[in-house]
């Protein structure tokens, strides 16, 4: 399963990644804005994809809204510091599948993308 | 306890509820004891009344009847005891029957090598498992047997059961080897006749059996065991399981033996052997290097010269010699992987202390998460998964520190039977004792705490004196001989 990281820390991605890594995922990509994001994603699909929101150049909720032009099936995650209900229902309406608050731990960002995979496999 | 007092008799039950006496009241006339007064009481007293309870009331009125009133409690009631479940067993043939699995013994070990069969052989008998059955009480109720669980013996590819269900049969001959509930045949290649020095160099992946020497120069690789039944000379011979040499290792200073499991040899002389068990020397280990992760077990050898470094314990009939040739023997970690240890443990300490570092700036922003900005959150996500990640690499730290620093729960400890002679060095991890004069034992030299220290003791196993031995950290010069 292939997978794309989107986030301006490189910190939060290498979390990310190694949360990714323990539960047996080893094919990821990383971008650190939405405009690096839509480059990776024109060179390939990913099966999954964890946005954060406040990234410099393009933010996390213009590139879901722009993916979603085009792709409505690609599963994705915000991984965000934006914990406001407003702001929930913001990135849902944008397309979002699942969303996780930061600060996270290993074990919430592996349960919502398991719940956002399982979701995903059911529909199929 | 004491359960009843009716006027006219007393019942009492032990505490675990297996045995129910009865007897008279104080005062009470026996003539007014008749089988329902009897019965009454032990229903009172909620004894189960079986056919061996009425046999004992029985003799209880029979007693009472020709006793004047004078003797004491009366066995009434016994419980019935569980029978407990056995395991299947498995027995060797009478040609084999002396065989023991006494891991301790070099001569064991040896016989037990050599049970190779042919096929259609009888590779032995086994007995099936029995079920525990329940027992009662004397209130009758259940008393569970302690062992329900009964494994039958397991049996290998290559052996069957007869037509009588318990004889076993090898369909191919191998190396019979059992271990606990299982009896297993492992193919088995046989060499009948001696391993050329200089020459050969061979590799397998069976158990082997030279039936002659190995001679000088050789290389023997198995991945299984490898048994000698003559000698072993300045060759070097690996094996992923055990390494039996009936005769000696002679090692001629070039000679290497390295065993994953046991090494076993009647005698080792100028021999280097590395075992992950355990190394059993029947005779004699002269100026050898013996490493052993186990025991070093020599009870009926003398151990003179060399160095002896076992992880949990040696036994030996004698240390040294009369002419005092310097024999070393370290008992415990051994001291790199003390080294190790340390540095694992500095290696903790310093991931402890970063841990309580981050901490300091975690604490207050975990503790107010709804007031931080989003940089601060995103802050709180980056610290949480350091101290994550270096709990992980405490927990590996650890792990890695037990390997290293594994030991027996009893200590380490050097067990002789006969003598220790002058210029023996005996290392219990990382303290040395250098023995100055003759000790005699049965002894065991192991450490003790005495008056709130830990010191090495010499235990007299006969009088049962312990001695404090005069020691040093080791690698340090000596200062004194032993006391």
């Amino acid at each position: 399963m292939k997978i794309l990281i989107v986030d301006d820390s490189r910190t939060i991605r290498n979390i990310q990644k190694k949360t990714l890594n323990s539960l047996g995922h080893s094919e990821i990509d990383e971008a650190s804005d939405g405009l690096e994001a839509l480059t990776a994603l024109s060179q390939g699909r990913p099966d999954l994809m964890l946005v954060d929101w406040n990234m410099p150049n393009m933010d996390g909720i213009t590139l879901i809204k722009k993916v979603r032009e085009t792709d409505k099936s690609l599963p994705i995650i915000m991984v965000t510091t934006e914990a406001e209900k407003s702001r929930v229902v913001e990135a849902i309406k944008a397309g979002v599948n699942n969303y996780v608050v930061k600060p996270f731990t290993a074990e919430s960002l592996s349960e919502k993308i398991n719940q956002t995979m399982a979701k995903f496999a059911s529909a199929k | 306890m004491s359960i009843a007092n009716q006027n006219l008799l007393e019942v009492s039950v032990d505490k675990n509820r297996k045995k129910a006496y009865i007897q008279l009241a104080p005062g009470v006339d026996p003539l007014s004891i008749d089988a329902r007064s009897v019965a009454n009481q032990l229903h009172i007293s909620k004894i189960a009344i079986n056919d061996g309870v009425k046999t004992k009331m029985r003799e209880f009125l029979d007693k009472v009847a020709g006793s004047k009133g004078r003797f004491g409690k009366v066995l009434i009631a016994e419980a019935m005891q569980p029978i407990e479940a056995q395991q299947g067993a498995f027995h060797w043939p009478d040609s084999a029957q002396e065989i023991q699995n006494s891991e301790e013994d070099f001569e064991s070990l040896i016989k037990q090598s050599a049970v190779f069969v042919t096929k259609g052989a009888v590779v032995g008998k086994i007995t099936p498992p029995k079920n525990g059955k329940a027992g009662f009480d004397v209130f009758g109720q259940t008393l569970p047997p302690e062992t329900t669980d009964c494994e039958p013996i397991q049996i290998s590819e290559g052996l069957q059961l007869a037509e009588d269900g318990i004889t076993v049969i090898s369909n191919r001959p191998g190396r019979v080897v059992f271990d606990s509930q299982s009896v297993a045949l492992y193919g088995a290649l046989e060499i009948d006749r001696d391993i050329k020095p200089h020459t050969e160099k061979r590799d397998w992946e069976d158990d082997v059996i030279v039936r002659g020497n190995v001679g000088e120069s050789s290389t023997l690789t198995t991945t299984q065991s490898l048994i000698v039944t003559d000698s072993v000379e300045a060759a070097e011979v690996l094996a992923g399981n055990d390494i039996i040499v009936h005769c000696g290792i002679i090692g001629k200073g070039k000679g290497k033996i390295a065993a994953s499991r046991d090494t076993a040899a009647k005698f080792c002389e100028d021999a280097d052997i590395r075992s992950g068990r355990n190394v059993f020397i029947g005779t004699s280990a002269i100026n050898s290097r013996i490493r052993a992760t186990g025991h070093v077990f020599a009870a009926n050898a003398s151990i003179v010269g060399g160095e002896t470094q076992a992880r949990l314990g040696l036994e030996a009939q004698s240390l040294g010699s009369d002419s005092a040739a310097p024999t070393s023997i370290h008992v415990g970690v051994p001291p790199e992987d003390i080294q190790k240890v340390r540095e694992l443990d500095e290696f903790i300490r310093d991931r402890r202390a970063k841990i309580e570092k981050i901490k300091i700036t975690l604490g207050p922003l975990q503790a107010n998460l709804k007031q931080l900005n989003n940089s601060q959150k995103e802050q709180v996500t980056e610290l949480a998964f350091e101290v994550d990640s270096l709990e992980t690499e405490i927990a590996d730290a650890e792990k890695k520190r037990m390997q290293y620093a594994n030991s027996s729960s009893e200590g380490p400890y050097v067990k002789v039977l006969s003598i220790i002679h002058e210029g023996v060095q005996i290392t219990l991890e990382d303290t040395t004792v250098s023995i100055g004069s003759k000790m005699k034992g049965p002894i065991r030299i192991e450490r003790r705490k005495v008056r709130g220290a830990t010191e090495i003791v010499a235990v007299s196993e006969t009088m049962g004196s312990v001695t404090i031995l005069k020691s040093r950290p080791a690698d340090s010069t000596p200062q004194e001989a032993t006391t």
